[in-house]
């Protein structure tokens, strides 16, 4: 096979690199990542004007980048090789936040055709080497020039041990380059969250010109810590909570790469506003709450790479979840794996980390979802516009019949077994009541009742443990065999109902149809009059034996419960809300 | 193999009891978590799977480009669920969130053991997820898998 060396033209190349589509945040955070490489412990960010007299809204007046660190430094034989497409692999160590030996150069032409370095590991004097991309053609080169009047400034001003690197990205290119307002928004947003862990546990100082970037931790874990792990069914939406602690993963069989997995949930900022008075948009400021914010971020060797990532629809485009934030941690074994690109700004996942990702956050997204609406009918709740109240008002009012055929309880012994059966209603109501509490704690074994306390025992037969001892409709958790509604019978209550409010019916009427208030109260007072009528005929039809009776109601609610279920199923029936589907 | 694996294995032709079944070959490292309630129990719904157009074929096939037909290691092992009401009806949400935690469980811990295998199958989280006693009977049941895989 015979080989024929090729040419290749530099000045196409390097035209190519300047393309890969940097904004200019991104090409000074890629800067920046080579300072963080370099060991710096300061780096400051400067943009000079072109025209000093102009706004710093007006696009096209960027005259040069400065990025300034007091890291290691190069010597000579350094600032050639990192000039160079392509820099040598020993040059990065395994956590490097490098890649291609591109970032430099790709991330500079992006923005500007002038590229300077200027460095000094401290064995020698400050060297400066430039790029012009402009002389660039059938030759890569570098020049190398003095130090000029400015170049002594920064030396003196911000690298005082006489070790460091300034990287100067001049002739910056015009045409709709932005503003310096918005690429210094754009940093001051995300730099404190891209670089959050060497913010806190390198102590890196970042600069914005004099103003430093304090660390953001885009999940609020020390939040979450405070406030434990997110129950979606009582969540008032005011904290932070934990949907996933910290967990190691294999996310990928075959390469063996790991990764650290957490989640949370942050407030509800219309919550937040009704409970602590302060204004929402001061929380959604404050916790970043918006569209294009929530989702994973991902952290490659410790450096954001992908910033509310979506993993191509895993979490899906919708207000519910915005107050979700999942972290993944990924070191350099993960590269081949996620095919990270050069801007390391995007990854594509392996199929199999894309499944794990995805099985993992069908139950992340169950939850935060849930808590969100619960945090939004908590609001309607205090506003008063909650349809489970106006049921439970309307059911204290409603008067039950004494009796529902008009001759088995006249006598003396009908009364009598009227009495027994209700007696044998209470009993069973507490003691399905007691059950559901010990499965709620995940006791097991024998004599475990005394472990529940009467608030445990409150929640399991109403839901919730708050002392409202008027109403006669409990939405709750589950029921029995996942019925979709249980009769429930004691001195305090009367005749009562739990509803299952994870049986497909009632998700039907308290999820798809949460907005139409009228149809829950109807619904409710419905099934609170089926269970009524369940409890009037087990204590008042005497022909048969009451537990014959008591196994055909509970056999008819079984299949009433499963042909509702199956109702809800079926694909080819279009149930309200009529106008969304 | 505990006498509890073996009187699983003696009820898959129950009606009575729905399971958690695990699919296992070992030489390619393949796991498939499911659950079902098939009144010809855990073999019924296993003909199913390796029927023409079951998602086990589909899943060997667009993993590892196989036929199910080569896979000469093909493992099933079914885990009955208490016999309860709760799991053995038609609605499937309390099964699903015993599978889910299975599948989830079963990949935080797979670095016990060697092989790792990978998961092939796809789960979803069930408005039960959170039930606590239904993690802890799907803990148990991940954990006994490794146990049975380590041996395999």
């Amino acid at each position: 096979m015979q080989k024929k060396t090729l040419n290749w033209n530099p000045g196409k190349v390097c035209f190519g690199l300047s393309r890969i589509g940097y904004k200019p945040h991104e090409a000074i955070c890629d800067l920046v990542d080579n300072s963080i490489s370099a060991a710096a412990k300061n780096i400051r960010i400067i943009i000079v004007k072109e025209n000093e007299d102009f706004n710093d809204t007006r696009k096209d007046n960027v005259k040069e980048y400065l990025i300034i660190d007091d890291g290691s430094g190069m010597d000579e034989e350094g600032i050639l090789n990192a000039l160079e497409l392509g820099s040598d692999d020993s040059m990065y160590d395994e956590n490097t936040l490098s890649k291609f030996g591109l970032g430099l150069k790709s991330a500079s032409f992006s923005q500007g055709k002038l590229l300077e370095i200027i460095s000094s590991n401290s064995s020698n004097e400050f060297k400066k080497k430039s790029i012009d991309l402009e002389e660039i053609k059938n030759e890569y080169f570098c020049t190398e020039n003095e130090l000029n009047d400015e170049d002594e400034k920064l030396i003196q001003d911000f690298l005082t041990e006489n070790r460091g690197t300034i990287i100067r990205i001049g002739k910056i290119r015009k045409g709709n380059h932005p503003s310096i307002k918005k690429t210094v928004d754009e940093l001051k947003y995300k730099l404190g969250a891209i670089y959050y862990y060497f913010i806190t546990d390198d102590n890196v100082n970042i600069y914005i010109e004099n103003e430093k970037i304090e660390a953001y931790d885009v999940l609020h874990i020390d939040e979450a810590e405070k406030n434990g792990n997110l129950n979606e069914h009582e969540w008032k939406g005011t904290d932070v909570s934990w949907i996933e602690k910290p967990r190691s993963i294999i996310l990928d069989s075959e390469e063996q790469v790991k990764a650290t997995i957490e989640a949370t949930q942050l407030p509800h900022p219309p919550s937040c506003e009704m409970v602590k008075g302060t204004s929402k948009t001061q929380f959604r400021d404050a916790y970043k709450i918006s569209a294009g914010n929530y989702g994973y971020y991902v952290y490659r060797n410790k450096r954001l790479i992908s910033w509310a990532e979506s993993f191509s629809g895993i979490i899906p485009q919708d207000q519910d979840f915005y107050s979700f934030r999942g972290r993944i941690l990924i070191d350099s074994t993960a590269d081949d794996c996620f095919n990270i690109d050069v801007k390391k700004s995007s990854l594509i996942l392996s199929d199999e980390a894309h499944d794990i990702i995805d099985d993992l956050s069908s139950d992340y997204k169950r939850k935060s979802k849930k808590a969100w609406n619960n945090a939004k009918e908590n609001i309607r709740n205090l506003a008063n516009e909650n349809p489970d109240k106006k049921a439970n008002e309307i059911a204290s009012k409603i008067i039950l019949p004494d009796a529902i055929s008009s001759t088995s309880f006249l006598d003396e012994n009908s009364t009598k077994e009227a009495k027994k059966r209700e007696e044998s209603l209470i009993d069973d109501s507490r003691k399905i009541a007691r059950e559901k509490a010990i499965l709620d704690k995940g006791l097991s074994g024998e004599n475990v009742e005394s472990e529940i306390t009467d608030e445990e025992l409150a929640v399991a037969i109403k839901g919730t443990s708050e002392e409202n001892d008027n109403r006669k409709i409990f939405r709750v958790e589950n029921v029995t065999d996942g019925c979709l509604w249980e009769p429930y019978y004691d001195a305090d209550h009367g005749a009562s109902v739990r509803i299952n409010e994870n049986h497909r019916f009632s998700k039907l009427i308290y999820g798809d149809n949460s907005d139409n208030v009228d149809m829950q109260i109807i619904y409710d007072i419905m099934v609170l009059t089926l269970a009524q009528a369940e409890i009037l005929t087990r204590k008042n039809y005497h022909d048969y034996k009451k537990e014959e009776i008591e196994r055909i109601l509970f056999e008819y609610r079984t299949i009433a419960s499963n042909c509702l279920m199956q109702l809800c199923r079926n694909n080819d029936i279009i149930l309200p809300p009529i106008g969304e589907q | 193999m505990s006498k509890q694996d073996l009187k699983a294995l003696n009820l898959q032709f129950d009606p009575n009891y729905s399971y958690i079944y695990i699919w296992v070959s070992k030489k390619t490292k393949s796991v498939y978590v499911g659950q079902t309630y098939n009144k010809r129990g855990a073999i019924g719904r296993a003909y199913e799977h390796v029927s023409s157009e079951g998602t086990l074929r589909k899943r060997f096939l667009d993993v590892h480009g196989m036929q199910l037909e080569q896979v000469n290691d093909l493992f099933l092992l079914s885990f009955p669920l208490p016999k309860e009401g709760l799991f053995c009806s038609s609605e499937s949400s309390y099964r699903i969130a015993v599978e889910y935690h299975v599948q989830i469980k079963l990949l935080f811990i797979r670095d016990r053991v060697d092989p790792i295998f990978r998961i092939i199958s796809n789960v979803t989280s069930s408005e039960y997820s959170s039930h606590k006693r239904l993690q802890m009977i799907a803990d148990d049941i991940s954990e006994r898998f490794l146990l049975i895989y380590e041996a395999l």
